[in-house]
């Protein structure tokens, strides 16, 4: 038990010193998106799946936004920069819209 | 026929009875297919169109010329109960002003017989040779010409000047085209969209009318005036439609000034102004004799009129048909049953298209055979006998027949002495020769289901149609024999025999009673039945059904009442509901269905909804904080210059986007979306290009400085 506590804490002050802010910040937005999409979940367990539709429609957006989020993620790294040579990352921010422009037309297009 | 008629024919009504004609067609080609005898007019068809004519308070039928058709087509009825007197002198004190009303003001009065004939003339006769002369189309000429001639008599001043007639000649020489048919009036000899096939013949009245003037004024241009309008009266016939089976008609023309009135009121217009032709001309008009039944077919298989005029129009060619010079219809109606046992002649009702015997004719069988078998005719070149006072002929037939069946007969009839009769042909019909059966040896047998011996039998008489009473229960076997003996001996099979068991709650079972040997058996065994009987026990009544065409006494003879035991129905199986065949109820209203809709489906309460819709947004709030303890800012966002424009419509567009989805969601459809979206699409694109290539070479700049 006190392994666990000591692991999360040591987690904890890596991440908060070795990770850049940009990240933080889509750290933060892909935890939102999370959130959000167990909301949902829950919910459906609650009171069942009657608009079958509208329920996969939210939950599988809250799920592509979470992909897309840890695509520029993994994009905009640093650290990663030997694998995404010539990916720019004002040009993966630009994938990113791109995507989440499609998805949601989907999106909207399924909740009914 | 008249503009001032109350039923006028818009083109739609016009087209309408196009369509009906197209419907009778159709009637009667299925009735020509169905049988090939014709009938005549019926007595009940006879009353039916009676019925039509309903007489007004002054005794008028309606408009003149609704009078008109009304008094002739009683008078064709022989009716008696026409108020002549009140018609006729409401007739004399009518003042016509129209050419039409005078003729039809005279018409009347020659078909009623009024005493008033001069005092009509006297009225009449001022308007009419104003019109002769001042005519210009064909109608006018009919009704001024054809009155005129009909009150010939009548006065002394109802002469028609000779100059006057040769112009009524030259115009209808003017009005007649090559194909038989006839303009209506002068001024549409130009334009050719009105003279397309237009209603013929007004003229041939007319015409015959006129010729009749003619010879009393004995005007030289007579020979070739007869020779053309004869040319023009056998090119009319060759007008003559067929639909198929014999049966032949004029149809009208699709005109609108044609005034409707169809394919009878064509063919009435025909036959009228031919047989006034064929009156006046001093040669025969030769018409083909078939095309005379044919129309005669046709008049006598488009069923009941449907209107007081369609009526007065079949009326009228009936009538014209009984004595036509060319040819006269005639009917032969075989009798259709002959019995063994009366041993009757064969009859041929020989008969006019009105129902008046005709007694000068021969009637001889050609052939008669027997349908079905393959054997050499029975009768062939025999000739009937004409039974006195009957208008029948009649023949021996029964006596080279044995057999019983259906046998087809070919008749031939021939005029006698140089009259005109026709009867289309061969007359085909077929006649069932048909007896009384003999039934004999009728056992009936309750036998034990084991040993075969019979524990109650009776042998029942089919004269006195006895009815016995027995018992059985599931263990026995119910037996009935019997034979059927045809009057020449040998044994008969007829189409039909049953054996029914009827229960007192009305509910029944058929089974088929099959031949065997020399007679019928057939052997109820109740065991296997059990089920089939629903496990029904109770009173069943026995019944026994024989029926065949050649079978004069086909019967259903009650046999027995059957007392019948059956075991109960065993726990658990589900009998279906005992319907009791009841005769009406088969045509009764069945039960209304309820429609029942569909539930809808369970929501959940309002209240957890917006509770949770409370918690989805929660995050989004969450997030904002987060990015404001991260430290987050905006402070390089560029608000002047391009790169301002640039930033700021960039994510305008992008907002804008998502308000289109919004909209999109609560109304738009997609097509309309994805429009809208290119256009935005393009809008976020430029911008967000020149920005976002800016911030690129910006990051590039600080890396390598």
């Amino acid at each position: 038990m006190a392994n666990i506590v000591e692991v999360l804490s040591r987690f904890y002050n890596e991440y908060s010193i070795n990770t850049s802010k940009r990240l933080k910040l889509i750290d933060a937005y892909l935890l939102y998106i999370l959130l959000t999409g167990v909301v949902q979940f829950v919910y459906c367990c609650l009171v069942g799946t009657f608009p079958f539709n509208s329920f996969l429609s939210g939950f599988i957006s809250t799920v592509a936004s979470f992909i897309l989020g840890v695509c520029l993620r993994l994009q905009v790294n640093p650290q990663n920069k030997s694998e995404f040579r010539e990916l720019s990352n004002e040009r993966a921010f630009a994938d990113f819209i791109f995507a989440h422009i499609i998805l949601h037309l989907v999106v909207i297009n399924f909740i009914g | 026929m008249a503009n001032t008629a109350p039923s006028a024919s818009p083109p739609v009504v016009a087209y309408l009875r196009w369509l009906l004609l197209g419907w009778l067609l159709a009637a009667v080609s299925q009735m020509v297919t169905a049988s090939t005898v014709l009938q005549p007019l019926s007595d009940g068809d006879k009353e039916a169109i009676a019925g039509y004519f309903v007489a007004d308070a002054d005794g008028f039928y309606g408009s003149l010329q609704e009078t008109y058709h009304a008094v002739k087509a009683l008078e064709i009825l022989e009716r008696s109960d026409v108020e002549s007197q009140k018609i006729c002198e409401a007739v004399v004190k009518s003042s016509p002003i129209s050419v039409e009303d005078a003729f039809y003001v005279v018409k009347i009065t020659e078909v009623l017989q009024c005493p008033q004939g001069a005092e009509v003339a006297k009225v009449v006769v001022p308007i009419l040779q104003a019109d002769v002369v001042n005519a210009n189309s064909l109608l006018e000429l009919h009704y001024s010409v054809g009155a005129l001639a009909t009150i010939k008599g009548w006065s002394s001043n109802s002469v028609v000047h000779k100059d006057a007639l040769s112009d009524v000649f030259t115009l209808l020489k003017e009005l007649a085209r090559p194909d038989g048919t006839w303009h209506y009036s002068k001024s549409d000899s130009e334009s050719s969209v009105k003279a397309a096939g237009l209603f013929p013949p007004f003229s041939f009245p007319t015409t015959a009318i006129v010729l009749h003037l003619f010879w009393q004024s004995q005007n030289v241009c007579m020979i070739a005036c007869i020779g053309s309008v004869k040319t023009a009266a056998i090119k009319l016939f060759g007008n003559l439609e067929s639909h198929g089976q014999g049966v032949f008609y004029f149809s009208e023309s699709k005109d609108e000034t044609s005034q409707g009135g169809g394919a009878l009121a064509a063919t009435w217009a025909v036959l009228r102004g031919s047989a006034a032709l064929a009156a006046v001309l001093p040669v025969n008009l030769k018409v083909e004799k078939e095309k005379v039944f044919g129309i005669a077919n046709f008049l006598l298989r488009t069923g009941l009129a449907l209107s007081p005029t369609e009526a007065f129009y079949q009326l009228d060619s009936l009538s014209v048909l009984e004595d036509y010079r060319p040819a006269v219809p005639i009917i032969v109606q075989p009798s259709s049953i002959l019995s063994l046992n009366s041993n009757n002649n064969l009859e041929v009702a020989v008969t006019t298209v009105l129902g008046k015997p005709v007694p000068q004719v021969e009637v001889a069988l050609v052939s008669a055979h027997h349908i079905g078998a393959d054997s050499p005719p029975v009768w062939s070149s025999q000739n009937f006998n004409y039974i006195e006072d009957s208008g029948k002929y009649g023949f021996d037939f029964l006596s080279a027949i044995s057999g019983l069946g259906k046998y087809k007969l070919r008749l031939e009839v021939k005029p006698k002495e140089h009259s005109s009769y026709t009867s289309g042909g061969l007359v085909t019909s077929s006649v069932t020769v048909v007896s009384a059966i003999t039934v004999s040896n009728v056992q009936l047998a309750v036998l034990d289901s084991d040993s075969g011996i019979p524990d109650f039998s009776a042998v029942l008489d089919f004269e006195k149609q006895e009815k016995t009473s027995l018992s059985a229960n599931h263990l026995q076997k119910l037996r009935l024999s019997f034979e059927l003996t045809s009057p020449s001996g040998s044994s008969f099979k007829p189409q039909q025999v049953f054996l029914k068991l009827v229960h007192e709650t009305h509910v029944e079972h058929l089974y088929l009673v099959k031949s065997s040997g020399k007679g019928f058996e057939l052997t109820l065994d109740f065991l296997g039945l059990v089920e089939k009987l629903q496990y029904l026990s109770g009173t069943y009544s026995v019944v026994l059904i024989v029926g065949d065409e050649t079978m004069e006494n086909s019967f259903v003879w009650t046999l027995a009442s059957l007392d019948l035991d059956l075991p109960e129905a065993p726990e658990g199986t589900a009998l279906p509901p005992t319907v009791p065949v009841e005769v009406n109820a088969r045509f009764a209203p069945k039960p209304e269905i309820a429609h029942i809709f569909r539930q809808p489906e369970k929501r959940p309460p309002i209240l957890l909804s917006n509770v949770f819709l409370g918690l989805t947004l929660l995050p989004l709030i969450g997030f904002f904080v987060g990015l404001r303890y991260l430290g987050a800012n905006i402070k390089l966002f560029p608000t002047t210059g391009l790169l301002g424009v640039a930033a700021f419509s960039f994510h305008g567009a992008i907002a804008s986007i998502l308000l289109l989805y919004f909209l999109f969601w609560l109304k738009l459809d997609l097509f309309t979306t994805l429009k809208v979206l290119g256009f935005l699409a393009l809008l976020t694109l430029l911008p967000g290009h020149s920005i976002l290539s800016y911030l690129a070479d910006l990051s590039t700049k600080q890396k390598t400085s």
